[in-house]
């Protein structure tokens, strides 16, 4: 039994097990896969060792190396091959490698990881597992809910074929399952939108390119063309598990907030009153910021009077005006979700990132076509025309971020000299921030351009 | 070699030997010498931004998640506007700088992990690096501020934010009361449409890196450079500073009057507030079961001296919350009940213009004020006011007649004006005192736009308070003072339900807009959210709801429970 719990086997047999899956699922080379994926796993696990606190994070650090994986398996062809083997044609071709990685190797080594880890010790009330399950599944029925009111043709679901009853139960359970690995984890909204996102493009992997056409008895096809046409499904899990992930925090806040935090023994010192207030206003000039440098793109392209017509104006300049009172707006509620997590240059980067993808899905490719008057298109090729725009969110969400670490340090510095802080320690976002950067951006950004 | 020259080179050295991943992913983009340097920064970079040391995994996570934001940055972005072409970010041109974007990823991993490595091992090898003694830190500047009122908290608030986080300086508050109060709603807690700790705002919560103490100074050496401080219940102790800032306000003057200073009320703190309140209810009490029709008379006559902003405020206040208060009373007389101001001048008000207060006067005696003019306050007694024509026979009075500065201030041995302020420079230092700055009531400072001494509001207190932190910080840093020069922005005042004057940039509003617009200003001045958010409850409560008429516990009994 203590083996079963040591840091090395069960990842060991995991991966073992995952990598003969995936290669058989792709080139029928199961024995080096089998070896291969053990030994990774291994190396994997080891490196790791202590590190890996509950199974969220294991579950990310499994789909980032899932991620690594394939982007360095070029590295392995020949040397007058490397060229074509790096192009994005060859990519295309090794795209079903990508989806078994994830599926076979990366998800479950992940959950096998964080099964073994020991969790470290939090103050009572801080977790608990029913806990975990309602509010889990309260947040799933609640993104359901919103997700077909708002976007019931290309609902997560929708392909079951069933009916409305048990999609909601499907995403309930999805919910459920969501409270039970990233609970612990959770320490803000931001974040929790962040792991919501990974949970819905793990999903997608599972569900619309795997499970459901399995079910329906079509065979599972992981080849790039019919990834491709399943790229509305991907908009759709991202969106349903970006609602997911926020309800689940924002529940499991008020409950923390209401029956934990709200104790005066355990009171915030500056109040959440005034945190929030703080978050709103360096949000709103870190938006501003962002606001002004993405605007010149804007301008380039033309974009501003298409800006302009969402609320019924043509010029530029009204334009401009409504573009920047957006980017202050999207910086308040940037300030509102990630406050107390951007602690230092690199977290600012990948949460600014982060909220950029975000707002691209969200606003780009949903909110504004909606103001415009027409049906949104979360099809490939209406992602891979809108690409151009991701790059200037993400130049936003960077630059946003940066201003809003700034204003942020400058306020741990004055923390460092106010006495009511002596002896508090500000909680640290660590750990599982760089896996989740890396997995949500780097297979989001991958996926437009690659299938595109 | 110190940590961080080593973390430095180590990052150098792993980026050069991560370099030909990227050289190879970039060869279309970046000549390979290129690629090399770029790798090498990079490396350098991440040691320096990097704050501790990591474990590997981490360490490679965290650089590969920084590949994407560098491709686009580069790839996408820089190299083609350099190049004088478009940014590659349709889906075509990004396809092509795909091979890139790879590369990228896997090159700062391979960068993370093996800084990490490099890290580890030759921490394994050598030992940690040494770390170089820090260099001793000058003691901070001590800056002592006395008096917790406008100024006081307004100065401190001003330091806090000019100074940030940094050390140099260690910031100590003096106050008699652990909160600052708000004196313009003062009128409405005396009238009972404002809860009495929601217009005072606690300075342990509210100031940051100040340290609060509550005591009262009772000495300021300004030789030895230190003030003497006595605690309520307990011994005094000595306070050294580098720099004093003096904002001890005002007390009430009584101009003698042995007689009014024993029976009248104060209206200065939130205790006369409440005070004054309890006062008010209880004679409504009384007189509820008095059959001497002479004695109810006093009882339900309220006088209010002084026909300033505070007098005519309390009196529109107290005569609003009296008649309010009649339905609950119904053996009490209507036609018995009374508020008389009684002010010296020809006419209330003489801050405003006269059309605004002869509207103020007009209709507070619509509302039942009663006024005194040209009339002067002698003596009063427990049961009446001596007045120069005549007497009222009252219970109540309050007095906002005359106020003068802190007394302290006379026993500092430096020049004072008629009234008793410490006469500044403009820069609010005092003569060749240069640590010792004085502003708000206690200060008589000339305003340098418009040549003549600011009057002692809280207006001005705050703005002194901005100037005098800007100059503080000047002396320490050694540069030029600038004198305090404000352009005033206007006055308001309200003096009943829905009437209030406002002249404000010359411009002059009466009636339920100058109302709103009091309302208004004052809620955006109370400081902090939290009593603003308090505030307005009181006042949507009061809309809908009779005013509170529970009498509070005295101020000071420790058994409380009402009387
Ligand atoms: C009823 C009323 C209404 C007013 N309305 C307005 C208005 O609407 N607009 C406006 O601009 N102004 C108004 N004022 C004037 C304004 O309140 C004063 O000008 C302002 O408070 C001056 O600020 P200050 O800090 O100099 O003095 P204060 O606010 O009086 O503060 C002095 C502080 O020093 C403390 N203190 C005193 N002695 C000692 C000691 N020995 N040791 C330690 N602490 C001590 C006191 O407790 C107090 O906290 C009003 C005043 C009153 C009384």
């Amino acid at each position: 039994m203590n083996a079963l719990r040591s840091w090395w086997l069960a990842p060991a047999v995991v991966g073992g097990l995952g990598g003969a899956l995936a290669q058989a699922s792709t080139n029928d080379n199961v024995a080096a896969g089998a070896a291969g994926g053990g030994g990774l796993a291994l190396l994997w696990a080891w490196s790791l060792r202590g590190r890996v606190r509950d199974l969220g994070d294991g579950l990310l650090h499994g789909l980032a190396l899932a991620l690594l994986l394939w982007l360095s398996t070029p590295l392995f062809a020949a040397w007058q091959e490397l060229a074509v083997a790096c192009s994005c044609d060859a990519a295309r071709e090794r795209f079903p490698e990508l989806v078994a990685a994830i599926v076979c190797y990366g998800a479950p080594l992940g959950l096998a990881l964080g099964a073994v880890a020991a969790p470290p010790r939090v103050a009572a009330g801080a977790h608990g597992t029913s806990r975990a399950l309602v509010v889990g599944g309260i947040a799933g029925f609640a993104a359901c809910l919103l997700f077909e009111r708002v976007a019931a043709t290309a609902a997560p679901f929708g392909p079951v074929g069933a009916g409305a009853t048990l999609r909601l139960f499907g995403a309930m359970a999805i919910g459920a399952g969501y409270g039970l690995l990233f609970q612990r984890a959770v320490r803000g909204l931001g974040q929790s939108l962040g792991f919501g996102i990974a949970w819905g493009m793990l999903w997608w992997c599972l569900g619309p390119l795997t499970a459901l056409p399995w079910w329906r008895g079509d065979g599972v096809d992981w080849s790039a063309a019919a990834v491709g046409a399943q790229y509305g499904a991907f908009v759709a899990h991202v969106v349903f598990g970006l609602v997911l992930g926020l309800a689940h925090a924002c529940v499991d806040k008020l409950w923390f907030g209401f029956f934990v935090a709200s104790d005066p023994l355990q009171r915030d010192r500056e109040g959440l009153g005034g945190r929030a207030v703080l978050a709103l206003a360096w949000g709103a000039l870190a938006g501003l910021v962002g606001g002004v440098v993405f605007a010149p793109a804007m301008w380039d392209r033309g974009m501003l009077p298409y800006v302009a017509q969402a609320l019924g104006g043509s010029s530029p300049w009204f334009g401009l005006a409504v573009h920047l009172g957006a980017s202050v707006l999207f910086g308040m509620v940037y300030g509102l979700l990630f406050r107390a997590q951007v602690l230092d240059l690199a977290t600012a980067l990948g949460s600014g990132l982060l909220f950029g993808f975000v707002l691209w899905l969200l606003g780009q490719l949903t909110l504004f076509p909606h103001l415009l008057g027409e049906p949104f298109d979360w099809s490939l090729p209406n992602a891979a025309a809108a690409l151009p725009s991701l790059v200037g969110h993400l130049v936003y969400g960077a630059a946003m971020a940066f201003v809003f670490v700034a204003c942020e340090l400058r306020h741990a510095r004055v923390q460092a000299v106010d006495p009511r802080w002596r002896g508090a320690s500000r909680a640290l976002v660590v750990g599982s921030a760089a896996p989740l950067w890396l997995f949500v951006l780097g297979f989001g950004v991958t996926l437009p351009v690659v299938l595109g | 070699m110190n940590p961080r020259s080593r973390r430095l080179c180590l990052g150098a050295a792993a980026g050069l030997l991560s370099s030909p991943l990227l050289a190879l992913s970039s060869r279309a983009d970046l000549p390979a010498p290129v690629a090399v340097l770029l790798a090498v920064a990079l490396g350098a970079l991440l040691a320096l931004l990097a704050p501790t040391r990591r474990a590997i995994v981490e360490s490679l996570l965290a650089a590969a998640a920084l590949g994407l934001p560098l491709w686009a940055l580069l790839h996408v972005i820089a190299l083609p506007l350099l190049a004088g072409m478009e940014p590659r970010w349709t889906a075509a041109a990004m396809r092509e700088v795909f091979p890139q974007l790879a590369g990228w990823i896997l090159f700062q991993a391979l960068l993370g992990w093996s800084f990490a490595v490099l890290e580890a091992l030759v921490e394994r090898w050598l030992g940690p690096a040494p770390v170089p003694e820090a260099p001793p830190v000058p003691p901070p500047t001590r800056i002592l501020i006395l008096g917790g009122g406008f100024a006081g908290v307004a100065t401190a608030e001003q330091l806090e934010r000019a100074f940030g986080g940094s050390a140099e300086v260690e910031l100590t508050l003096v106050s008699e009361t652990n909160a600052m109060l708000f004196t313009p709603m003062l009128a409405e807690v005396a009238a009972s449409s404002l809860e009495a700790s929601h217009i005072t705002s606690p300075l342990r919560t509210n100031l940051r890196r100040t340290t609060v103490v509550r005591g009262r100074a009772s000495r300021v050496d300004l030789a030895l450079q230190r003030v003497q401080v006595e605690a309520e219940h307990g011994p005094s102790w000595q306070l050294g500073y580098d720099h004093v800032v003096l904002a001890l306000g005002s007390v009430s003057n009584y101009l003698g009057m042995t007689g009014v200073a024993e029976h009248a009320f104060d209206f200065k703190s939130i205790a006369d507030a409440v005070a004054i309140r309890n006062h008010v209810i209880d004679c409504f009490e009384r007189a509820d079961c008095e059959v001497d029709a002479e004695e109810r008379r006093r009882l339900l006559t309220f006088v209010v001296a002084g026909g300033g902003f505070a007098g005519a405020e309390l009196a529109g206040g107290l005569n609003d919350f009296v008649r309010g208060m009649l339905p609950y009373y119904p053996r009490v007389p209507r036609d018995e009940v009374q508020v008389v101001l009684v002010h010296g001048g020809e006419r209330i008000l003489m801050e405003l213009s006269e059309p605004l207060a002869a509207y103020a006067q007009r209709t507070m005696a619509a509302r039942g004020v009663t006024f005194r003019l040209k009339t002067r306050l002698k003596d009063a007694t427990a049961d009446r006011v001596v007045l120069s024509d005549g007497e009222i026979p009252s219970r109540t009075l309050v007095w906002t007649a005359g106020t003068a500065p802190n007394p302290l201030l006379k026993t500092l041995g430096v020049e004072v004006d008629k009234r008793g302020a410490v006469v500044t420079e403009p820069t609010m230092q005092v003569g060749k005192h240069t640590n010792v700055w004085v502003l708000g009531d206690a200060a008589s400072l000339p305003n340098a736009a418009t040549g003549k001494a600011c009057p002692p509001t809280a207006q001005f207190a705050i703005r002194q308070s901005k100037q005098l932190a800007r100059n503080l910080l000047a002396v320490l840093h050694g540069e030029p003072l600038r004198p305090f020069r404000f352009k005033p922005l206007g006055a308001l005042c309200v003096v009943g339900h829905h009437t209030a004057c406002a002249e404000i940039q010359g411009l002059r509003f009466s009636g339920l807009f100058a109302w709103l617009l009091w309302r208004g200003i004052y809620l955006s001045k109370l400081p902090s959210l939290e009593r603003k958010v308090r505030v307005v409850f009181d006042w949507v409560v009061e809309l809908f709801f009779p005013r509170d008429i529970v009498q509070t516990f005295e101020l000071g009994s420790r058994r409380g429970g009402g009387k």
